[in-house]
């Protein structure tokens, strides 16, 4: 256990350096001078020279490099153009709404993931059956931002049952979760249904039954457990369409999560807080995939020993 | 006798792998799959291929026959309904509906196609260069693809955008970023397998040249994997790029773009749910008909599932 | 003539039973009336090629037919006097692991791949009898003791990846055993293991049948293993029994063309040091949507008659040895053609 969580730590870190050191080089490779891109360029010559030595724009590109990680290494991302010095604690302080809203929606897809799967794979082939998977595949394509959109008009305007926006109760942000778990939802369905009828003719269930288990006991603690392997790979996976998707959420029901910040600090070109939220966004995502995997090397004994999973 | 153009290499090692086999033809696999009457078990495919076909013609020919333009402001009448003249009626500014979603379609695939071309031909080369070669260019570019993905697809592609002062060519650039891992990961894949078939390793030996022995022996059987590819990461891409549409970072105004236009369209849902609705219909129908080609397009090709009796 | 030879105090005893597959539009009827009783403490072997429909005809008596395949009507599988076929879910669930324990072929296919062994078998067991948790893992530990486990501890904690085929085996027959039922039914239990583990676990069977009294149905395609353990023997052919009888005659003196043909087709020790020909049966097996009418072994028969295409052979026989050829009848041809038959073999 320990030496797997030390490699995986090692690899989170170095991974998490890579993409710091990538953006850092994306933000700053920028064709034309920053400060210029910021403010524009009808303004006097000696006020970019000014904005370009406050934002320590103009020390050579290794210097700036090592003065960032030293921030970092500090907590902190730079100065923000909007935000000054405040840039960390901003971000910092929305975050938490991200990160319920993408949690939220994984308890949500898993949830209809696995009922809606489950019921599937008993009635095979059956009208239901081929009802939802049908209709899944369908809603497979379905913009999440237009399906937003279409949910509030539906539940908010059309039939005033929820709140559109604001507001950090559970109501509001109902609709943001199932928003985002939509697409997930499907994806998770259609595996947990593919999972269970493949486990389901395999042997030891048929032998499970012939032990004379009662077949609640076989459906739940043996096909799905088992089942459900894969879905906890896929849901890993499907973190960074959660992650990402929140921006466009948190856009629709104005939800103050740094996804929205993101948003904003691109109208207003708050190149370190792009950065900034680049950065944690990454970091989260490889964090949440990193217990995933854990997650999945309890749950299967088999990747302990890099036995073979079938 | 000999061909032109054609080593001893090619010709002598054209009938034999290390087990004796010929390396699967792309031609070959989809030859197979059309024999068995795979179309048939396949209707997806043929949905799919129909449904696409079907909008690419809309959004072709739709403002051609309509006659109006996409951009054709007329404040005397905004929100008009359905009628003869406008058969899906007007928007704020008075621009006819069904024009303006169709040049807003031409915008979106245009640049999902691009993005997607894009991606696929820098991807497949990167990933048969990187497996075939392996030592520390593999290595290097495996760690760079590791560090695209780590990044959250949307957040990575606002990154980009925000950056290129072009939103056009930033669009189209985050899009084709995001998508390239997928296509060096697929051909690199076989490439590491085939390359360690004796068949290639003899062709090496006597001398053939790398991009030869890639665009003969690797490619073909890559082919059909990375056609599937390509269908789903078209729909991928229209995805992304009419979200970026939508929430404001993607293509400016007042280029019709169908994320655009969903967002735009927000506020006059009271007024007119169609120039909501349609946006999104829109883009729903073009990945559904990716996803289901896709679907089709594996389906038929792999050989195991021509025995399954059911899904 | 006999169809069956049932007596009271059968463990088992199984009238009629005909188990047909439903699919697109077919009916396949992989058994087609067959009958047998095994008597308490004795071993029926069943055997016959792949694919005759012996596995089914196991996983029928515990009610496990997988869809489509569904147990006709008109057949009745008695279990100490009771008809399985009658019982409700609830008590057939009762029935299985208490009262008829299954040996399956492959361990992959009787151990939950995520469970430790000991979880496993303390589980089979409480499903049944009310059992502390310390108990079940005692009785455990006994059953992998009673099937040549050693290293109990370790185990118990172990997951079914981390054993050794036989060793899986060995727990398979341990889960099966643990609630001591009357009943052991083996599928196969040696086909997919190593010769030499293949012995070990002939012997192990033949140890639990004797300390537990146990009835056995032991099913295989494997004649060496079946002669081991079988004191009776079914040979399947077609969806049908075609020969009953005690072991070493049916393996003596088979009767019934297919058996001969069987036996002559399969290396034996005897035949390897004489330095015989193995002769493959000519034909194949017919389709199970279509059995051909008459005696289904009549088209590949080196002895067929004009009556055997026509009407099928019920059981010929007495009560030790039948099989189903018209050719045993004593007024056809003058009964000289028996003679013919009954070729003495030296058994292996």
């Amino acid at each position: 256990m320990l030496r797997f969580l030390a490699l995986r730590g090692v690899a989170f870190v170095a991974t998490m350096w890579g993409i710091i050191t990538g953006t850092f080089f994306l933000f700053r490779l920028v064709p034309g001078n920053a400060a210029v891109f910021i403010v524009g360029s009808d303004v006097t010559p000696r006020a970019i020279a000014a904005l370009t030595k406050s934002l320590g724009l103009d020390k050579p590109l290794y210097v700036q490099y090592i003065d960032y990680l030293n921030n970092l290494g500090h907590g902190s991302f730079g100065q923000s153009v909007v935000f000054g010095s405040g840039l960390a604690s901003a971000l910092f302080a929305r975050y938490p709404v991200t990160v319920s809203l993408a949690l939220g929606a994984i308890v949500i897809a898993i949830g209809i993931g696995v009922v809606f799967g489950v019921a599937s794979s008993l009635h095979p082939n059956s009208v239901f059956d081929r009802t939802l998977m049908g209709s899944l595949i369908s809603l497979g394509g379905l913009p999440n931002f237009w399906f937003g959109v279409m949910l509030i008009a539906v539940f908010s305007s059309g039939l005033h049952l929820l709140p559109i926006s604001g507001g950090s109760g559970l109501s509001s942000s109902i609709l943001a979760d199932v928003t985002l778990a939509a697409y997930p939802s499907a994806i998770l369905a259609r595996l947990v249904r593919s999972s269970m009828l493949e486990v389901s003719t395999s042997g030891f269930i048929v032998a499970c039954h012939a032990r004379g288990l009662s077949r609640i006991r076989v459906l739940v603690r043996h096909a799905l457990r088992n089942a459900m392997l894969p879905a906890l790979t896929m849901t890993g996976l499907l973190l960074g369409y959660l992650l990402g998707g929140s921006i466009v959420v948190e856009d629709i029901f104005t939800k103050q999560g740094i996804g929205l910040l993101l948003l904003q600090s691109v109208n207003a070109h708050d190149y370190s807080m792009i950065e900034a939220i680049t950065i944690v966004f990454s970091g989260s995502f490889l964090f949440l995939n990193l217990l995933a995997d854990m997650g999945i090397w309890f749950l299967d004994p088999r990747t302990r020993t890099g036995a073979q999973s079938r | 006798m000999a061909v032109r153009g054609e080593s001893d290499v090619s010709r002598e090692h054209r009938h034999s792998t290390a087990d004796g086999s010929r390396p699967k033809t792309f031609w070959s696999q989809l030859f197979v799959a059309a024999r068995l009457k795979s179309r048939f078990r396949e209707p997806g495919l043929l949905w799919g291929l129909l449904l696409l076909t079907g909008v690419i013609g809309f959004v072709l020919l739709a403002p051609l026959l309509s006659g109006y333009d996409a951009n054709g402001i007329n404040l005397a009448s905004p929100f008009a309904g359905a009628s003869a003249q406008h058969l899906l009626g007007t928007d704020e500014l008075g621009r006819d509906t069904l024009t303006r979603l169709a040049v807003g379609g031409r915008t979106s695939l245009l640049l999902s196609g691009t993005a997607t071309g894009l991606a696929a031909a820098s991807g497949i080369w990167l990933g048969l260069l990187s497996g075939y070669i392996g030592g520390a260019l593999d290595l290097a570019l495996q760690r760079l693809v590791e560090l695209v993905i780590g990044v959250p697809t949307l957040v990575l592609a606002i990154a980009v955008v925000s950056v290129i002062p072009d939103r056009t060519l930033g669009v189209v650039l985050s899009a084709t970023v995001v998508a390239i891992p997928a296509y060096v990961r697929l051909t690199r894949g076989v490439a590491v397998s085939i390359v360690a078939t004796d068949y290639v390793v003899s062709a090496r030996v006597l001398g053939a040249r790398t991009a030869r022995l890639l665009r003969r022996y690797v490619l073909p059987n890559a082919l059909g994997p990375l056609l599937v590819q390509i269908s789903f990461g078209l729909g991928q891409s229209l995805l992304l790029i009419s979200g970026l549409g939508f929430l404001g970072v993607g293509i400016s105004p007042p280029q019709a773009e169908w994320g655009t236009m969903a967002s735009d369209a927000i506020q006059y849902l009271s007024n007119d749910p169609l120039l909501e609705i349609l946006p999104g219909v829109a883009i729903m129908l073009v990945t559904l008909s990716t996803n289901l080609i896709g679907d089709g397009l594996r389906d038929a090709l792999d050989p195991r599932s021509h025995s399954r009796v059911s899904r | 003539m006999t169809t069956s030879v049932a007596e009271p105090g059968d463990v088992l005893s199984v009238r009629n039973l005909r188990i047909a597959f439903y699919t697109r539009g077919q009916v396949l009827r992989a058994v087609d009336g067959v009958e047998f009783s095994i008597r308490r403490a004795s071993t029926v072997g069943l055997v016959g090629e792949t694919g005759c429909g012996k596995s089914t005809v196991a996983l029928s008596l515990v009610r496990l037919v997988p869809s489509p395949g569904r147990i006709e009507g008109g057949g009745a599988i008695l279990f100490r006097g009771r008809d399985l076929l009658s019982l409700s879910e609830r008590q057939m669930t009762e029935v299985r692991g208490k009262s008829i324990g299954v040996v399956f072929q492959e361990s992959a296919n009787t151990l939950d791949p995520v469970q430790k062994i000991g979880h496993q078998l303390c589980e089979a067991v409480r499903a049944h009898e009310s059992i502390s948790r310390r108990g079940a893992i005692g009785r455990a530990s006994e059953m992998l003791a009673a099937v040549g486990i050693g290293a109990i501890r370790q185990r118990l904690d172990a997951y079914p990846h981390e054993l050794s085929g036989g060793m899986r085996q060995r727990v398979g027959i341990a889960l099966a055993l643990i609630c001591r039922p009357a009943l052991l039914l083996a599928d196969e239990p040696t086909t997919a293991l190593d010769v030499t583990v293949q012995a070990q676990i002939v012997e192990l069977l033949k140890n639990l049948r004797d300390d537990l009294s146990l009835s056995m149905l032991l099913i295989s395609h494997d004649i060496a293993v079946i002669s081991e353990l079988a004191d009776e023997l079914l040979v399947m052919y077609a969806g049908k029994i075609v020969e009953r009888g005690e072991t070493s005659t049916v393996l003596q003196y088979p009767k019934h063309p297919y058996t001969q043909a069987l036996l002559r087709a399969i290396p034996t020790p005897a035949t390897i040091v004489r330095q015989e020909p193995l002769v493959p049966i000519d034909g194949t097996v017919p389709s199970a949507d279509a059995w051909p009418e008459g005696c289904r072994f009549a088209p590949r028969c080196s002895y067929v008659h004009a009556q055997c295409l026509a009407l099928e052979p019920p059981l010929i026989g007495d009560r030790d040895h039948a099989a189903a050829c018209w050719l045993l009848q004593p007024n056809a041809n003058g009964g000289a053609s028996i003679e013919r038959r009954s070729r003495p073999r030296a058994d292996t």
